[in-house]
């Protein structure tokens, strides 16, 4: 299957978590002010459900922000934030959380001192039904709920492909098994909307199609994905969305090949056609997308 | 009203030693980040050096000056040996505190040694006595010493910190000792003189309440130490004039509310203010920048 | 008792329990990321409860217990509402804070005895006070890879991330608070029972600091570290004052500061632990089924 059919049908089979068309994410007006950046600047985005949204921009666009907005690490200076229908801007990330939401971060942040198997189990908090008296008692419903939580844990360490031994250190494993694991942890919290910041950062080219690949299979069982993502040509391969942001502001969005072949977003990336040089490396890519 | 007076500025004159530890005791803080609860030992040493020179004859400003080097030197000591290490290691500011814990155990167990457990006082005839009498109040010649030697410290400090390069120097290390090293400052000896500065204030603190309280202890620091830290919480932490607001307002509001309320009560106040300031306003009156870490 | 401990060695034996209570108390705080003293302060409403009610009503060591630890818990809570708003710099400092009131609370209070303290009947054996450690310990350990014991653990180490996850961070900390301050309360009663007289000066600062060092010491990232940092700090003392004449006490001064230059993580670091146990997967081939994996791979290379 070529890139833009598994697009098309990843778009078709994308949509069927029945929100009734409303966007899994919905933003108006969103403004981040600190002190005197404009870091996310009036920005209005829609994230439709189902879908595989690529964000896209320079480095210093906003997008780590915008994603900080979204998820409740950050209050925005103004504006309006929908997830999933709820109104969020200025909530707490746990109540985020609770609307089904989970996330990854540009710098992998896994909890010291925790094995590959626990760090999952924490990402399933949520939805665990032990208690602490449970716990002290020893009873055996908390030993079953344990057992399960382990084994559904292991499960999801088999789906992202993360090999290593579920009792080692989180912290000891290679760069990019752990962030696989970041991407279990957030899965183990059934989410509806997954947020990823630049998940393939630092991979090369057949570790981030397998992320690709991950991607895509999550977004076919109904997953909303939103991802930052600077590896274009995976954007265009497996995105069914995307959107352009430079200077905290949305210069593009809608398809991912309308946004890349957008000469703001060309000018926006490698300045104008004048200091340009001669450089055509985005010309290529329009040109012929399956080059290595 | 008179005894209000009276009362008024026995506190100011009891605040003005608070003051005098709560600059050493904030210097360190401000600047190198370490919340030093062996500070108050040095105190201690300072009196008990002084004593042990009184006791050979050496004049009252020798003892005076001895307490203030031996307490300075401690502090250096205690510097290299529990917090460089740290330093140069990375570790943050828990890693301190628990160094500075042991540094307590260690200058308060060989004090304790040193005076046999016993409270001493300076011999009599070592500081003159008498009274000044200033508009219906009066203060014994200690007391008077206690505050002029306060006004002059906090004076010469806030002069030497904002005017001279040495000040600028100490400054720049506690915001950011690499940057401050690229300007040609040499931040290892600075710091040494910081904790050099800090304890010999402590020595001169403990020293002058010794005499005003007439007893030399190997506990008496940590009154000192107590309330030195309630005044740089109150006062803020940041700055000499902070430290010394701070302690006159305990020395006053303890010896008013002995006065007034209860003898009981005394360390209530203090205690009190403390706890308002951490919740209402943690950087204290004069307020400071951020808190850097060692 | 079995024989051999001499009658000196049980009496810091107990005390190291007690010791080691007070230091799993501060423990179970710096486990959710709080450095707090209050166990301290919780420790004279436990003590100076128990030595009320003793005389009073003639209530034995379990009950007493129970209602130290239910007030510590209780207290906790109330002191919770207003120091988890403070910013972490600042909890520690009010925490030292809460300990000096206190001091002058029960210098005030009649029924604390005043400045004279107060004395009581010894209930506890040495027995019933390792019957205590061992369940506090059970508790702890039950707890630390619990749901409960992860959340606190993510709180620790990264509130922001734990938050994104779904938990509540705030109600984690006030939960641990409060279990701090109910292992507090108990450590109070049975510090009070042991002395057989509290004062003012009985639960103070300087118990604090001590206290703190033992959990650093012993290691803050196990329930283990408390307990191994106490007895450490009681036996040592004691030990080298079998050979030395006097000085013995500064030992733990000098042993502080050097566990904190060269193992800052304390004696008791399941991190190492679990490094050295990696190590050893790898470089010893077993027999057991997972290990085969690993074994191949070594012989491969």
């Amino acid at each position: 299957m070529s890139g833009a059919e598994a697009t098309a049908t990843g778009r078709a089979a994308g949509r069927v978590d029945g929100t009734n068309g409303a966007p899994a994410l919905s933003t108006r007006s969103l403004t981040m002010v600190f002190g005197g950046l404009r870091a996310v600047d009036g920005l209005d985005l829609d994230v439709p459900a189902g879908s595989i949204f690529g964000i896209m921009g320079p480095n210093g666009a906003g997008k780590t922000t915008v994603l900080n907005l979204v998820t409740g690490l950050l209050k925005p200076s103004a504006g309006t934030i929908r997830i999933l229908g709820t109104e969020v801007a200025g909530a707490r990330p746990d109540r985020i959380a609770a609307l089904g939401v989970a996330r990854t971060y540009q710098n992998v942040r896994l909890f010291p001192g925790l094995t590959v198997l626990e760090t999952v189990v924490t990402g399933m908090h949520r939805h665990r039904r032990s208690t602490a008296l449970g716990a002290v008692a020893c009873l055996p419903s908390e030993r079953r709920e344990r057992r399960a939580a382990e084994e559904r844990a292991r499960e999801l360490l088999r789906r992202v492909g993360v090999t290593a031994r579920p009792e080692q250190l989180a912290e000891t494993l290679a760069y990019g098994e752990q962030r696989r694991l970041e991407i279990a942890r957030a899965l183990a919290s059934r989410p509806k909307l997954l947020v990823l910041d630049e998940p393939t950062a630092g991979m090369n080219p057949v570790e981030s199609a397998a992320i690709g690949d991950l991607i895509r299979s999550l977004n076919g069982e109904g997953l909303t994905v939103l991802l930052i993502e600077h590896n274009i040509r995976l954007v265009l391969e497996y995105c069914t969305d995307a959107a352009v942001l430079d200077f905290g502001r949305l210069l593009v969005t809608g398809d991912p090949r309308t946004c890349v072949d957008d000469p703001r977003v060309r000018e926006a990336y490698f300045g104008k056609e004048s200091d340009a040089d001669g450089q055509e490396p985005l010309g290529e890519l329009r040109r012929d997308p399956g080059r290595p | 009203m008179d005894l209000f007076l009276q009362q008024l500025a026995n506190g100011v004159a009891l605040g003005a030693v608070y003051a005098m530890f709560a600059i050493g005791f904030g210097l360190v803080f401000a600047t190198m980040g370490i919340l030093n609860v062996s500070h108050g030992t040095y105190a201690t040493w300072g009196a008990i050096a002084a004593l042990a020179l009184l006791e050979r004859d050496v004049p009252f400003v020798g003892a005076l000056v001895g307490g203030v080097l031996a307490a300075g030197a401690i502090g250096v000591v205690v510097d290299r040996l529990a917090f460089e290490p740290l330093r140069r290691r990375g570790v943050g500011m828990l890693g301190s505190i628990i160094t500075s814990i042991g540094a307590w155990i260690i200058l308060g167990d060989l004090a304790q040694e040193a005076t046999d457990a016993q409270a001493r006082s300076f011999p009599s005839g070592s500081f003159p006595s008498g009274f000044v009498e200033v508009g219906g109040v009066r203060l014994g010649y200690p007391q008077l010493l206690n505050i002029l030697v306060a006004a002059a410290l906090v004076v010469g400090m806030h002069l030497v910190l904002t005017r001279t390069r040495l000040g600028g120097a100490i400054r720049a290390v506690g915001y950011d000792a690499a940057a401050a090293s690229l300007s040609g400052v040499n931040p290892r000896l600075i710091i040494a003189l910081t904790a050099l500065l800090a304890g010999g204030v402590a020595g001169l603190a403990g020293v002058l309440s010794a005499l005003s309280t007439n007893n030399v202890s190997f506990t008496m620091g940590e009154g000192l130490l107590l309330k030195g830290f309630a005044a740089v919480v109150v006062g803020g932490f940041g700055d000499v004039r902070g430290a010394a607001l701070g302690g006159l307002i305990i020395g006053v509001s303890e010896v008013l509310g002995a006065q007034y309320i209860s003898n009981d009560f005394r360390d209530a106040i203090t205690f009190g203010l403390l706890v308002l300031f951490l919740v209402a306003m943690p950087r204290g009156i004069i307020g400071e920048r951020e808190v850097r870490r060692a | 008792m079995p024989a051999f401990l001499s009658s000196s060695y049980e009496t810091t034996l107990e005390f190291a329990i007690v010791s080691a209570l007070f230091a799993l108390a501060v423990y179970v705080a710096v486990w959710a990321g709080l450095l707090s003293l209050t166990p301290i302060a919780l420790g004279a409403v436990g003590g100076f409860t128990y030595a009320a009610v003793q005389t009073d009503h003639g209530i034995g060591l379990p009950a007493a217990l129970a209602l130290g630890a239910a007030l510590g818990a209780l207290v906790s809570l109330l002191l919770s509402t207003f120091l988890l708003r403070l910013a972490t710099h600042y909890v520690a400092m009010a925490t030292i804070a809460v300990v000096l009131i206190g001091r002058v609370v029960v210098l005030n209070l009649d029924v604390t005895g005043g400045a004279a303290g107060t004395g009581l009947v010894r209930r506890s054996t040495t027995g019933s006070l390792l019957l205590v450690l061992a369940l506090v310990c059970w508790v702890l350990a039950r707890l630390r890879r619990a749901r409960l014991g992860l959340a606190v653990e993510t709180v620790r180490e990264d509130p922001v991330v734990a938050a994104a996850l779904g938990i509540d961070v705030r109600r984690v900390q006030r939960a641990m608070f409060c279990l701090s301050g109910a292992i507090g309360g108990i450590a109070g009663v049975l510090e009070a029972d042991l002395l057989q007289y509290i004062g003012p000066n009985t639960y103070y600062v300087d118990l604090g600091f001590v206290t703190l060092a033992a959990v650093v010491l012993g290691g803050a990232y196990h329930w283990l570290g408390p307990v191994v940092g106490a007895l450490v700090f009681a036996f040592l003392p004691e030990l080298l004052g079998e050979v030395m004449d006097s000085g013995e006490n500064i030992a733990n001064g000098v042993l502080l500061i050097l566990i904190m230059i060269y193992l800052p993580r304390g004696l008791v670091d399941p991190a190492r632990v679990l490094a050295w146990r990696s190590r050893l997967a790898t470089w010893l081939p077993r027999r057991a089924a997972g290990e085969r994996a690993i074994t191949e791979a070594v012989v491969e290379r």
